[in-house]
């Protein structure tokens, strides 16, 4: 049963210009999908119309049809836009208290979710004293707490260090692992390639080719999309299917 | 400046208002002319910090920064900077007229300038398009574009590849390698100064650290862990394997006879 089905989801600008094209995609329990592309390909506008968010566009014209089932959650590709509060506690409690959460039940689920995160240190800190990585990871803990079926990650390690981007990779694990369906749109697979399930790769607002990471490793490194070393490698010497890896310690 | 060397810091001391610490503590930095120079380490290491010192956009609290022999502030030489996030340059309602601004300052030819400027990263069809509305991908060219528009004796880039798909990081690093003229950028994507970079120069807690060859500094697995920056995928790989010394491209590295791995 997907959490997630987008049928024939097509987006135009107020001219008519056609950004997402008659996309279909749907997302199932427990599954990680990396959206993929070349630049101007579509995938973020796709993350941001998985959640929604583009209905609230004037500009923006949307067709067909998406149905989630339960809560779906977006970090934004800048997410010190989505962090309102200047106390980082504060600022992961406003999605609860838009939903009317009592404050005991609050306070429990913010802190056991930050303890899952292990960012438990960053709660009573103020957003503007963060890292970047750590603002990613404040923004993914207060989507966290309102225990979306489905978090959509829109390029959650393009600015980051080696250290940061540790800090981010290591709440999607924990995300996988407690069976968070989870949408990532990157154009940059080098640590992300072996955390999916599968891949959607979109060209020109359209899907042209989906499937495991192995066996759309060529494809993706024909558009453009950055692979781990090995799996690059491997394309290099003219491997194919299942004698492709998938991972950096390969 | 009369032994190749076209930009100087000299124990740079600068803070932000109301910074409890320093962003730039004593950092000094030598960049030859021509050459392309990655600025590397954690965030909030004091790399964007030094670019826009360098490029006027500050003045240092301390210490003295030259270009060309004359300060940042003097007006000439040019030092062009293009921003991180290209959203927060942009300001025109065409890529023609946002590329435009620079060279229109300068009293250059404007339609040559952005003709050339376009076409060399690869983005003249996007000339009528609004800036704001481009992918990031594209903003970053568009970006760069309107900085290379206006002839300056440097290019300061900040965070150049972000959001650049291999294929334009790779277009970028060779129009880059084939400008005649100064670039000094930073990033955190290693693999790009690896491949690119004539030199690198790591930041800690806003100084230099450490200056080298890339295959020199990028090498270092120990020193990068401790910086905060990810090593080069080949220089892992190689070093999981005992290989030295690191082959230089992903070519060299298919033609080793060394067993493929599958996982």
């Amino acid at each position: 049963m997907p959490v997630l089905e987008a049928d024939s989801l097509s987006v135009r600008t107020a001219d008519g210009t056609r950004l997402l094209d008659e996309v279909d995609l749907a997302v199932h329990e427990d599954e990680t999908v990396l959206l993929c592309g070349g630049p101007g390909a579509g995938k973020s506008l796709l993350a941001k119309a998985l959640t929604g968010v583009l209905r609230r566009r004037e500009n923006l014209e949307i067709e067909g049809s998406i149905r989630r089932d339960g809560e779906v959650g977006l970090v934004f590709q800048h997410p010190e836009v989505q962090l309102v509060r200047r106390n980082v506690r504060h600022d992961v409690a406003f999605g609860l208290e838009n939903r009317g959460v009592d404050r005991e039940a609050m306070e429990n689920a913010i802190e056991r979710h930050a303890a899952r995160l292990d960012a438990s240190e960053l709660l009573d800190r103020n957003v503007d004293e963060l890292s970047r990585g750590e603002t990613t990871l404040v923004a993914i803990l207060g989507v966290l707490v309102t225990d979306p079926e489905l978090l959509v990650l829109d390029e959650p390690l393009a600015p980051l260090d080696g250290y940061n981007a540790g800090l981010v990779l290591d709440a999607i694990d924990h995300l996988r692992s407690r069976g968070t369906s989870v949408v990532i749109a990157e154009h940059d697979l080098r640590d992300l390639l072996g955390r999916g399930d599968r891949v959607v790769l979109l060209d020109d607002g359209r899907v042209s080719d989906r499937g495991d990471p192995r066996s759309l490793a060529p494809a993706l490194r024909e558009t453009g999309v950055k692979l781990p070393f090995p799996t690059e490698l491997a394309l290099e010497r003219g491997a194919r299917g299942r004698e492709v890896p998938i991972g950096t310690d390969d | 400046m009369t032994d190749g060397t076209r930009v100087r810091a000299t124990d740079v001391h600068y803070a932000y208002p109301d910074a409890d610490r320093e962003a730039l503590a004593g950092a000094s930095l030598e960049v030859a002319a021509g050459e392309i120079h990655a600025l590397m380490g954690g965030n909030g290491a004091g790399k964007t910090t030094l670019l826009r010192l360098i490029a006027g956009l500050r003045d240092p609290d301390a210490g003295r920064i030259e270009v060309d022999g004359g300060t940042p502030a003097d007006g000439e030489p040019v030092v062009g900077f293009a921003p991180e996030n290209p959203k927060n340059g942009f300001f025109a309602e065409t890529v023609e007229k946002e590329v435009a601004f620079f060279p229109s300052n300068r009293g250059l030819a404007v339609t040559e300038r952005v003709e050339a400027a376009l076409d060399a990263m690869d983005v003249d069809h996007l000339h009528d398009r609004m800036p704001l509305s481009l992918s990031g991908g594209e903003q970053r060219m568009v970006s760069i574009a309107s900085v290379l528009a206006g002839d300056p004796a440097v290019l300061a880039l900040d965070e150049p590849t972000t959001h650049l798909h291999r294929h334009a990081e790779a277009h970028l690093g060779s129009v880059l390698s084939d400008l005649d003229r100064t670039v000094l950028l930073s990033t955190h994507d290693a693999d790009f100064a690896f491949e690119f970079a004539d030199t690198v120069s790591v930041v800690q807690d806003g100084s230099i650290a450490r200056t080298g060859p890339p295959r020199e500094v990028l090498g270092d697995l120990e020193f990068l862990a401790g910086a905060g920056i990810r090593a080069p995928g080949i220089v892992e790989w190689a070093d999981r394997r005992g290989l030295d010394p690191v082959p230089a491209s992903i070519e060299a590295a298919a033609e080793l006879d060394v067993e493929p791995e599958v996982d």
